[in-house]
This record gives structure tokens, C-alpha cells and sequence, in this order.
């Protein structure tokens, strides 16, 4: 979130989500939040009440989104790349149940980087470069480099002098087991009802663990501590679920010699979206998200991500995406030889897609013509730049709309049946906007409110207010209307909007913090 | 005397059928609405035509514009069925107004472009692509190539282009089909607006708009709308002066609508009759 909306990075900020039993949950805390004592998976009251903070809510679908595309480009480094596979309950110190690592295969690559801890910095680089902060391990086994990235290098009590930089070690294929020793047992991934058995044993670290009968634990703990503990060491091997679906649908060329001939880079990609687009076909198959990688001598990879809005097996229009992304990067770039080009499709669905919902459109063609539109603008613009709107449920003006991207992702038509059936017919109608009263809200929203000079009278509407170096007289208003976040939302918003027409004859929706009693200029009717 | 007003009306029709000629029959089979009769009834042919742009010109933010034209937006997609394309290079087109206004979510297409360039090619792209039926978008700084350039790609899309511009725009050179000039009207006095509306309802809001350039029509007609605050439709208003006697000869005529109207209406300002 903090990659997409730098200006919050400043605050206090934590993610909240619905716990089925214990209500809103911090989902997530930033570092000023946490230096502040807020810990995820604490009640979001009790966090509100101890510090001061920036509530948002937690979106799961975008932390996917968001771990898939680095996925996606951290092929990079390795040809085999997955998310780590879960348990049916998160894990101790964790308050998701989703993915937050990955795992790459580096068996035989490190030398291609100059040695480990090469590799390392170059990924630790890659990550500072797109502004994550990333905890890496590379070890023998995926337990190992699992319990290194997660209890040894990602300090969950973060001073405030670490530094923003990704953190990284590696691991000697001798030093698995003193390493571990010194961990505490969580990092063996295992249940949390383990955890808790193993320490009223007074069993806290992995070397205590290994102090015990191993015989006798499967009876007591269950048998996945055993497996633990041998995929910890090795004994057991591990997979890793890759995230694209099949190797088949990737697509690749070395060339003989490097080249900087732009015609011939050109005709390279086209060359392999055309093989693509025939795998793809033949299989009644169509690519929601393409990825193109071009490893370049002496410089770091030209990886080119791409987002469809309907599935196709269009070799022309994939070439056109590419070729178009492929002209704008090159010429960003330039210079640089090609020596070996990938395409793939790092999300397939079927060609048949049914998505009567989102479309009540007749013609089919005119669906294509759509897609193609949206394929078209996303491609040049980017993913975060041709949106879909939804209207949400909210009193607060800034979160009644969500927007997100159209492209790249499959849709499902079934979205807020729950919400619907939970809330009360009225509740809806007074949140949501409806024909009957289509002045209420203005047409253009500023981002942020803008605080603004007003003269008033007490608690009356203003009489005046300049907002942009120009000084308007009030003519009229109506108002106010008081919308109010949920106290259980954080920091509660109070706000008492005014619709103002000027004497000029503009209307302006402008409201007053009723905590400060600032006047602040939200949106305008235009 | 007659002679030189026949000369004139001969000369002017001749200029009128030019301006028309490239239009196929079908196009002028089916106008688009504006979203106003009384916008409408000022338009060649009862309507906007698919294929071209159509520019609002306003003379001050926030005075109405956008509503006016997301108006026509919404006639042009019940029409046919297609998409529209909002380009908003400002980033601040707020989407439960258009919700409110009776656009269906599901057919809008948000585009956030981050240069003016890149806006341009949007709304070019957009444009030919025959599933929008509407793009809007707020353009600045736009040249006559761009603009043919906008124009061209409506006339191969068959969409309607709705162009929210500076009064500045006036004076340049323009490929719009329609270029009306929007200005705020300030309604009642505060007084009322106090007694009245309370709290929740909101008098209705007014706008000026006038026709200053269509092509195979006439231009110079004048256009009092107001924004009804209830029902949101757009209904022309008659001035203040000539309302009484209108208002009379309406009540004698239709007793039982004209009373209908004036309970609706405010009495300051008029009464509807569209």
C-alpha cells in the first residue's frame, strides 16, 4: 500500500480486517504504529485507543496482486518461483491466512551472480529499488531459509534506527542446525496449539525441541512436527507450488549473438507470441496476464508485465500490446543487447468466459471491441490507470468509492451478497447514492481536502471563503449534513458538509471539522 | 427589402446543406439527446449526432458543466447499450455522481491518465473504439490537429465525444460539431433558501447556456436550465418577467397541471414547461 500511496508512508497506519469471531482486527501496522505499541492482530479498538493512527481497510485481494506481480518479475533470478504453501490456520504471529513469501529455487543459479551473497544483494537491491523491505535466506532447505527470513531477520520489535533496507543472510550448508538452535520453535511453521503445548513444556527454542525423545512427540504433538522439523533439515523434501500455471505456456529464445538491433528485438517477441497465442489456442485456452522478460548483456532484465481484461489467444493483439510497451521501454533504455527473450502467460483461464453480470451488453462484438479498448489504454497508461469504480457502503465521502484496475485478474460476478443481506434496507438508501437526490454528492472529489479560510458565524455555514488565492462570497447553502466514520473505524472523522453556492453562481461542497472547527474544501459541483 | 431577406435565406440554407452533406440519413435518423428538451429543440436534427464532439465551454469552475454533459453521457449510453469512457486527467471525477445521475457503474471506464498527452490519446483511442458510446473528458490545451484528430476518431467510432473546455477555447479553432457556453445563474435569494429548505431538500439549481456554434443549425439561442434538485432532470426556465402572464394563460388553459407545476417549481424563479 505504501508503494502506491507514498504520502501516508509519514503516519501512523495500520490495515484493519473483519475476524469472524473478535470483530475488527489490526491486520497490519506500519513501523510508526508499532514504535507506538499497536501489534497486528490486536482489536482495532484497543489499538485506536492507544495511539493515534490512519485506519484503512485491508484489502487481501491487493496483497496477492501485489506478492504475484513481484513473483512474476522475480523470475529473473530464478526459473522456479512460488508462494509458500499454507496450513488450514495461520501460523503463530501471523494474523492472515495468506501467503507472504516467497521461494526460488536457486539450486546452481547462485554462480551466474558471482556466489550467494550476490545474489543476494541483487534481489535485496531489486526489492529496495520498487521501495519493499524484504527479509531474505537462502539455505539448504526451505524450512530453514524459511525460519532465518521470518525469526531472524524480520526483528518483529522494529527500532526506529534500522535502516530501510532489505535485510539478507546466507546460510552455509553446514550451519543449518546451529542456526536453528537458536530459534524459537514457531519458526518451524507449525500450529499454534503446538506452540503453546511445546511451552508449557518449557520448550521455547528448536534446540530444546531436538533435546527431546523424537519417539515419543508424533503421539503427543501430531506428526506434522515431525515433518517440520525434517523439512527444517532437509530430510524431507520440499515442493514449491510455482504460481504460473504450467510451464507449457511459457515460451522461450536465446539467440546466438547478443543483439541491439531493435527490428530483430521486435520480431523476436513477435515470433514468440505468435507460438504463444498457438498453445493457447489449441487448448481452448486465453491469457489474462502476460510477462515478457528481456535479459540483456551487462544490465538487469527488461521485464515487461501485462494485464488483459478478457482472456484471449489473439496473437496479433498480444504483439501489439508488446510491441507498443516494448518501443516505449527501448528507447527509455536503449543501448543494451538481447540475448535471450521469454514470454508467458503467467495466468490462463478459459476462453469461454461467462460474465453476464459485469456485461449486459447484447453484442459480443462489442464486447470484444471493448476489451480490446481497455487492453489497449491499460497497456500504454498502466494497470493503476484505467479503473473500474464500485460504490461502497461508507459514510465517509473519500472511501464511498473503490476503484480498481480493470485488467489482469479473473472475475467473479458473486461480490457483497453478505453485505447486502447484513444491512438494513434503509441503511443502504441513506448511503448510497440514488436519482432521487442527485445533487447530494459533487461530481469532482478533491483527493484530499484542502483547508480553506472561511468566515462564519458560530456554528453556522461561512459567509465567505477563499480556496485557491480567490475570495467567494456565499450566496446560499444548505446544510449541514453531518457524516461521521464509525468511532470503531479509528480516529473518528466528523464532518458537517455544506452545499455553497457562490455569488458568482459556482457550488462548492465544503465542510467543517467539527474536532478542530477547520473549514476544509472537498469537491465541487461542476 | 424581401429580396435581399430571400437572398439571404437561400444563401444561408445553401451554407446549411454543406455543413451537412457529409452525414449519412441513417445518423440523422436518430439523434441523441442532450438530456434537455430545450437543448434540444435548439440542436439540427432534435439532437447530438453519433459520431462528433460536442464541447461544453464554461466560463468559471464548478458552475455545472460536467453535469450537463454526463447528461448527455447518459442518453447517449441508453441509447446504445454501450460504455462510456470518462477521462479524467484531474483525478477527481467522483463516480456516485454519476451513480446518482443514473449511470450504471458497470459500463463506465475510468481513465486516469497522468499527462495531458497521454489524455489526448485516450480520448482518441476510446473514441474509435465502437462500444463507447460517450467519452468524457475536460481538455485545456488542445490544437487544431488534436482536435481534428478527436473529431476523426469519432466519426470512425460512432460515439459521442463530450468535451468539457475553458471559455478560452472559444476563440480557437474548433472541430466540434456543437460548442455550447455554460454560465451559473444564482437562483433565489438567501432568505428564502433559509425558510425553505431547512436541511434536506435543495433548491434547484441554474444554468445559462447558450449555442454558440452548430453546424447546420443556427447558432446565438439562449437557454435557462435548471437543474431539478429532486428528480435531477433539466428543464428549461422562463424569466421571472415573462412567467406571470405564461403562468396565467398555462393555468386557464390546464388548470389542474399548471398548479401541479407551480407547487414543484419555486414561484421566484418559474415555472417548467417542457
Amino acid at each position: 500500500m505504501l508503494v502506491t500511496h507514498p504520502d501516508l508512508a509519514n503516519r501512523a497506519l495500520v490495515l484493519q480486517s473483519r475476524d469472524a469471531r473478535r470483530g475488527l482486527v489490526v491486520a497490519a501496522a506500519n513501523k510508526l504504529a508499532q514504535q507506538q505499541g499497536v501489534r497486528p492482530g490486536m482489536p482495532l479498538s484497543e489499538a485506536v485507543a492507544i495511539a493515534k493512527l490512519e485506519v484503512r481497510e485491508h484489502q487481501p485481494h491487493e496483497d496477492i496482486d501485489a506478492l504475484c506481480s513481484l513473483a512474476e518479475q522475480a523470475q529473473q533470478f530464478s526459473p522456479i518461483v512460488g508462494l509458500e504453501s499454507l496450513d488450514k490456520q495461520p501460523w503463530p504471529g501471523r494474523t492472515l491466512l495468506q501467503p507472504e513469501c516467497l521461494l526460488l529455487d536457486v539450486t546452481g543459479v547462485a554462480t551466474l551472480f558471482g556466489g550467494e551473497e550476490h545474489l543476494l544483494a541483487s534481489i535485496a537491491q531489486w526489492l529496495d529499488d520498487q521501495r519493499y523491505l524484504g527479509c531474505l535466506a537462502i539455505a539448504g532447505s526451505i524450512g530453514t531459509a524459511w525460519a532465518v527470513a521470518n525469526y531472524a531477520l524480520r526483528n518483529p520489535r522494529v527500532s526506529p534506527q534500522s535502516s530501510n533496507h532489505s535485510r539478507f543472510q546466507s546460510i552455509p550448508p553446514a550451519g543449518d542446525r546451529t542456526i536453528l538452535e537458536q530459534l524459537p520453535v514457531a519458526a518451524l511453521r507449525i500450529e499454534s496449539t503446538v506452540v503453546a503445548a511445546l511451552k508449557r513444556l518449557g520448550v521455547q527454542l528448536i534446540g530444546e525441541l531436538w533435546q527431546l525423545p523424537r519417539d515419543g512427540l508424533a503421539s503427543r504433538l501430531g506428526q506434522h512436527l515431525l515433518t517440520r522439523w525434517d523439512q527444517a533439515l532437509g530430510i524431507i523434501d520440499e515442493p514449491i507450488a510455482t504460481l504460473h500455471e504450467s510451464p507449457e505456456w511459457q515460451v522461450e529464445q536465446s539467440l546466438e549473438y547478443a543483439t541491439e538491433n531493435r527490428q530483430t528485438i521486435t520480431e523476436v517477441v513477435r515470433r514468440l507470441c505468435r507460438e504463444l497465442a498457438l498453445r493457447l489456442n489449441r487448448q481452448n485456452r486465453g491469457a489474462l496476464r502476460i510477462v515478457c522478460r528481456l535479459d540483456l548483456v551487462d544490465t538487469t532484465p527488461l521485464v515487461m508485465c501485462l494485464g488483459l481484461f478478457r482472456p484471449t489467444d489473439d496473437a496479433d493483439h498480444l504483439q501489439a500490446l508488446l510491441t507498443g510497451q516494448l518501443e516505449h521501454q527501448l528507447s527509455t533504455r536503449g543501448g543494451a543487447a538481447l540475448w535471450r527473450a521469454a514470454v508467458q502467460a503467467t495466468l490462463v483461464a478459459p476462453l469461454v468466459w461467462q460474465q453476464t453480470d459485469l456485461f449486459d451488453v447484447q453484442s459480443t462484438g462489442q464486447r470484444q471491441q471493448l476489451s480490446r479498448l481497455v487492453d489497449n489504454l491499460s497497456s500504454r497508461l498502466g494497470r493503476q490507470q484505467v479503473l473500474q469504480a464500485n460504490v461502497e457502503r461508507q459514510s465517509q465521502p473519500e472511501l464511498a468509492c473503490t476503484l480498481s484496475p480493470m485488467t489482469g485478474r479473473r472475475m467473479d460476478g458473486q461480490k457483497q451478497s453478505t453485505n447486502r443481506k447484513l444491512s438494513s434496507r434503509l441503511a443502504r438508501r441513506r448511503a448510497e447514492p440514488s436519482p432521487d437526490d442527485p445533487l447530494r454528492r459533487p461530481i469532482k472529489l478533491l483527493a484530499s481536502p484542502v483547508a480553506i479560510d472561511a468566515l462564519a458565524i458560530a456554528d453556522g455555514p461561512p459567509t465567505q471563503f477563499t480556496f485557491q488565492g480567490k475570495t467567494y462570497q456565499v450566496h446560499n447553502h444548505w446544510g449541514p449534513e453531518r457524516l461521521e466514520s464509525g468511532w470503531w473505524r479509528g480516529p473518528s472523522h466528523r464532518r458537517d458538509y455544506f452545499r455553497i453556492a457562490t455569488t458568482d453562481g459556482s457550488w462548492w461542497w465544503i465542510f467543517r471539522e467539527l474536532n478542530s472547527s477547520r473549514w476544509f474544501m472537498h469537491g465541487m459541483f461542476d | 427589402m424581401d429580396d435581399r431577406q430571400a437572398v439571404f435565406d437561400k444563401l444561408s440554407k445553401q451554407v446549411r446543406h454543406l455543413e451537412i452533406s457529409g452525414r449519412t440519413t441513417s445518423e440523422q435518423a436518430r439523434p441523441l439527446s442532450s438530456g434537455c428538451q430545450a437543448m434540444d429543440r435548439y440542436l439540427p436534427g432534435g439532437g447530438y449526432q453519433n459520431g462528433t464532439i460536442v464541447e461544453y465551454l464554461r466560463v468559471q469552475p464548478a458552475c455545472g458543466a460536467n453535469y450537463l454533459a454526463l447528461s448527455a453521457a447518459r442518453e447517449a449510453m441508453n441509447a446504445s447499450l454501450g460504455f462510456l469512457v470518462v477521462v479524467d486527467l484531474a483525478q477527481q471525477f467522483y463516480p456516485p455522481a454519476a451513480v446518482a445521475l443514473g449511470i450504471d457503474l458497470q459500463r463506465l471506464v475510468l481513465v486516469r491518465p497522468k499527462s495531458s498527452a497521454d489524455a489526448l490519446w485516450a480520448i482518441d483511442q476510446s473514441l474509435r473504439c465502437s462500444a463507447v458510446a460517450a467519452v468524457l473528458a475536460e481538455v485545456d490545451q488542445m490544437d487544431d490537429r488534436a482536435a481534428r484528430r478527436v473529431q476523426l476518431a469519432a466519426e470512425q467510432g460512432g460515439g459521442l465525444g463530450l468535451l468539457i473546455r475553458g471559455a478560452a477555447a472559444r476563440s480557437q479553432p474548433s472541430w466540434a460539431e456543437v460548442q455550447w457556453i455554460v454560465r451559473p445563474l444564482h437562483g433565489e435569494s438567501p432568505s428564502q433558501g433559509f425558510a425553505k429548505y431547512p436541511l434536506s431538500a435543495v433548491a434547484s439549481r441554474q444554468v445559462h447556456v447558450q449555442l454558440i456554434r452548430a453546424r447546420g443549425g443556427r447558432a446565438g439561442a439562449n437557454v435557462v436550465i435548471e437543474i431539478d434538485s429532486m428528480r435531477g432532470e433539466l428543464r428549461e426556465v422562463v424569466r421571472h418577467e415573462q412567467t406571470a402572464a405564461m403562468h396565467l394563460a398555462a393555468q386557464l388553459a390546464r388548470p389542474a397541471r399548471a398548479s401541479n407545476s407551480s407547487r414543484s417549481g419555486e414561484p421566484g424563479t418559474g415555472s417548467a414547461i417542457a
